[in-house]
């Protein structure tokens, strides 16, 4: 257990930041629509589910490695991903890295409206249980409910900024460094992901 | 400090999470939720106002909770905040300086006018200095890091006593004992040994070697001592300042440049200033309120 709280806490810092971007650049490869969040999320879940997690030194560059080796698996089997947006994706992997800096800034306004759009029961447990720090209990005594439906209000909310967070997008602002570079900042150990970005080679 | 789950919550939590790697994106996405919620306005509310009615089609996987069983678990988990085992607001008023022992050994001595996060986890030692100065001293564990972070800077203590002052711009680090690991944003780690004093800034790291004399004066003030050897005027009353309500000001950039030497009490600023007025070219103008203007005298002295 020990494990799972310094992988969750690994996750949450060096890889979850990334997915705005991530997308960002996927939405250009593959256009908008359901598609579009499946890949994501089936990136990130390939990224938490390394278990040589501790290897790895660029959250980005392996977040990237994972889903350029997932466009290839799917260029090979329903050949439609140009291989042009491969080649590009590769030069992200190196490009400077705003992202983290940009978020915590970004996100609180884009979560503003998120909190004012809420429906008043959720708002105002959210609003208590996170801001107010007030215990569910409390609340419920407060707000004449039982705890699960205070608990299910939260759940509302907690899932309109989820949403909010997952559907985040950002621009990459590149500083020109070459994609050759992109090799010696991926360092995913023995992973089956990064194992395979030797592959690259074959483009020249 | 609050814990709204229970144990068994917690474990059935930790299990669900163990489960599949979607269950852990999902519960590492519902924290970051939770926890980039945490600065948001709760004033003006909004009455009748419907995201639902607003956003279209939203269930994917990964990205919501599956069923009901797993929403009550990660509720559990993030709004309970169990992850925390021991959380703590230290703060100091304009003045105070105040010494806290942590609950793993370590201990922590606020300077005046600032403001310390404590947040432990099992893995985790981790503070996070809001403003001010503070220094610290570290019960080794490398099984469990301590970290301080100041906005953007992370400072790792690896069996180390350091003092760290935030000064808006650049972050201060003085290493007394043992080395202290720096990481601005996502750079590699960089070691700073005992002995050494840097100046952090988002885009670099600046270090120097200091000598004993050097080090205790950036740390005098756990003794609420403030030491001058060689400082402008305008360093030392920089320091003064932190211990006082109402500044003192200064009015002539030719008093600014003063050398000046000296050991006060931090609270001992009205003998500096007279000590001034004795053995320097300064005139002090004291204002109703308790605050100082200090002028240069040469006018007066010579006509």
């Amino acid at each position: 257990m020990e494990d799972l709280h310094a992988k969750l806490e690994w996750f949450e810092r060096d890889i979850l930041p990334h997915s705005p971007v991530l997308r960002s650049r996927l939405r250009k490869l593959k256009g908008a629509g359901e598609d579009l969040d499946d890949l994501v999320s089936e990136v990130l879940t390939r990224a938490y589910a390394n278990s040589r997690w501790q290897q790895v030194s660029n959250g980005r560059a392996y977040l990237f490695t994972i889903a350029r080796n997932l466009l290839v698996d799917s260029a090979r089997r329903q050949k439609v991903v140009a291989f042009d947006s491969i080649v590009e994706f590769e030069a992200l992997q190196s490009s400077y890295d705003f992202s983290a800096h940009l978020c915590a800034r970004d996100q609180l306004r884009k979560l503003q409206p998120v909190l004012d759009g809420l429906p008043p029961q959720p708002r105002r447990v959210f609003v208590a249980r996170r801001l107010h720090e007030k215990s569910l209990a409390q609340i419920a005594e407060e707000m004449g409910l039982s705890v699960s439906t205070v608990e299910k209000h939260l759940g509302v909310a907690l899932a309109a900024f989820m949403r909010a967070l997952a559907q985040q997008e950002q621009e990459v602002i590149s500083v020109g460094k070459q994609p050759d570079s992109a090799a010696s900042t991926a360092r995913g150990g023995g992973n089956p992901p990064s194992a395979r970005v030797g592959e690259r080679g074959q483009r020249g | 400090m609050e814990n709204g789950g229970s144990e068994a919550d917690r474990s059935a939590a930790e299990r669900w999470i163990a489960q599949s790697p979607e269950h852990a994106v999902a519960f590492a996405r519902a924290r970051q939720a939770w926890r980039a919620a945490a600065g948001l306005d709760a004033e003006p509310e909004v009455p009748g106002a419907d995201l639902a009615n607003r956003q279209p089609g939203v269930s994917r996987r990964g990205v919501l909770l599956g069923s009901a069983g797993a929403l009550g678990l990660v509720l559990a988990g993030v709004a309970g905040d169990w992850f925390f085992l021991h959380r703590q607001l230290l703060t100091t008023r304009i003045g105070e300086i105040r010494a806290v022992d942590l609950p793993d050994g370590s201990h922590v001595v606020l300077n005046s006018d600032t403001v310390v996060e404590v947040a432990y986890t099992r893995e985790r030692r981790r503070l996070k200095l809001k403003r001010g100065e503070a220094f610290f001293e570290v019960a080794h564990n490398p099984a469990r890091p301590f970290d301080v972070e100041v906005g953007e800077t992370m400072l790792r203590a690896l069996g180390t006593a350091f003092n760290v002052r935030d000064r808006g711009a650049v972050v201060e680090l003085t290493v007394s004992h043992g080395v202290v690991g720096v990481r601005e944003g996502q750079a590699a780690l960089r070691k700073v040994p005992a002995g050494n004093f840097a100046i952090i800034h988002p885009d670099a790291v600046a270090v120097a070697s200091y000598d004993a004399a050097g080090l205790s004066q950036k740390t005098a003030w756990r003794e609420h001592v403030i030491e001058l050897n060689g400082d402008s005027l305008a360093q030392a009353v920089e320091e003064f300042n932190r211990y006082r309500a109402h500044p003192i000001v200064i009015g002539d950039q030719r008093v600014a440049a003063l050398r000046v030497g000296g050991r006060f009490q931090t609270n001992e600023s009205a003998q500096f200033i007279e000590g001034l007025e004795q053995s320097m070219p300064v005139r002090a103008v004291r204002d109703a309120d308790g605050g100082v203007l200090l002028l240069s005298s040469d006018e007066i002295a010579q006509p």
